[in-house]
């Protein structure tokens, strides 16, 4: 994985202005294809993925038969360094 | 409701000139690819771009929250232009295409989806709470992806079209730091609001991991990281490496109870 790309985005935090940046939780992100990456279960990459019109890039979507490519449901974030991605709304209870 | 995007106005068109009189870096000539890999090229820019454009509308409605929130001047008006960035990412998208011989039309999504409310919060805090999900979340991981990727990708179009998208988005993820800054004296004496920002975060966190670390990545192959295709292994591990050691940490560090949120996120109802 690309160090540099995580120091960048903290060179971009300092120069924002915010002072006294911890050093991170220091786990370095690295979530080994097969084990369980923060709360979610990945199947070991490269493993084919069964049914269902893939994605081109992630078959996120599309790994139960039938299921439209997330292409088609326009929910493609996963695959596309684009942002802004839309806030969850949460009202006060 | 999806509608194809409309062409591009001519040169002959007074706001077509207008447009295009903010000059953006010329894009050197595109190689020449196997069909099979162009075919994934043009699936994968004509998916940016719908992308793009929907940005852009979650930018411009973040303006009229801004104002709301009584936000100095300069704050509402780079958000616009943020939202402006993003419809000129989609023309870039475009010319990409264009250049790889793809014309025709890009389905965008017409309506609006509403930015969020989140009823019973003060105007502030609204718009605090969709500034951090927005740029310091969401455009901050882009930006790292971004990086990833110019990195691997030796092909010269490609490298200047995704440099030319990452000049951008580095303000893009540095706003909502910029502004978080400016507000901490604020944060800092309401700790009604750290704690409420604290419980949206865990929500936030757990619909940005959804949205953000492919659940199933599956790695690319050479011919396609060369041309900056995204690779979906890297994502996953770039979406836990920028959220632990750049996200939270910054959000740690102007008061807001960040890593606890993160330890503790939740797709389910979360209690205010
Ligand atoms: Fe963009
Ligand atoms: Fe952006």
């Amino acid at each position: 994985m690309s160090k540099r790309s995580v120091q960048f985005a903290r060179a971009l935090i300092v120069a924002s202005g915010i002072v006294g940046l911890g050093a991170g939780c220091g786990r370095g992100g690295v979530v080994e294809p097969g084990s369980d990456g923060g709360g979610v279960a990945v199947v070991d990459a490269g493993a084919p993925i069964d049914g269902g019109l893939a994605c081109i890039q992630c078959d996120c979507l599309s790994a139960d038969a039938g299921k439209p490519s997330c292409f088609d449901v326009g929910r493609s974030e996963c695959c596309f360094a684009v942002g802004p991605l839309p806030p969850p709304d949460l009202p006060l209870a | 409701m999806k509608a194809p995007l409309p062409p591009p106005l001519p040169a002959t068109s007074p706001l077509g000139r207008a447009f295009r009189e903010r000059r953006v870096a010329p894009l050197p000539p595109p190689g020449t690819y196997p069909d099979a890999l162009r075919a994934r090229l043009c699936e994968a820019w004509r998916g940016r771009l719908a992308l793009e454009y929907r940005s852009s509308a979650l930018f411009m409605q973040l303006g009229p929250q801004l104002v709301e929130a009584h936000a100095p001047l300069e704050v509402t008006t780079v958000m616009l232009e943020m939202a402006q960035d993003e419809l000129r990412h989609a023309d870039g998208c475009r010319e990409v295409l264009a250049a790889l011989g793809d014309t025709s039309a890009v389905e965008v999504e017409r309506s609006v989806t509403p930015l969020a409310t989140h009823r019973g919060v003060s105007a502030e805090e609204r718009a605090l709470r969709n500034v951090i999900y927005t740029t310091c979340c969401s455009e901050l991981v882009a930006c790292a992806r971004f990086v990833a990727t110019l990195e691997r990708t030796t092909d010269p179009f490609f490298h200047a079209a995704i440099t030319r998208l990452l000049e951008d988005e580095r303000l893009h993820g540095q706003f909502g730091f910029q502004y978080l800054a400016m507000v901490t004296p604020w944060l800092e004496r309401d700790a009604e609001v750290r704690e409420r920002l604290g419980q949206y975060l865990r929500l936030g966190f757990a619909v940005l991991e959804r949205e953000l670390a492919p659940a199933h990545p599956r790695p690319l192959d050479d011919e396609a990281r060369a041309v900056g295709l995204e690779c979906p292994v890297e994502a996953r591990e770039l979406f836990y490496a920028t959220l632990e050691d750049a996200v939270v940490p910054a959000l740690e560090a102007v008061g807001l109870r960040a890593e606890q949120a993160w330890k503790h996120r939740a797709l389910a109802e979360v209690t205010t």
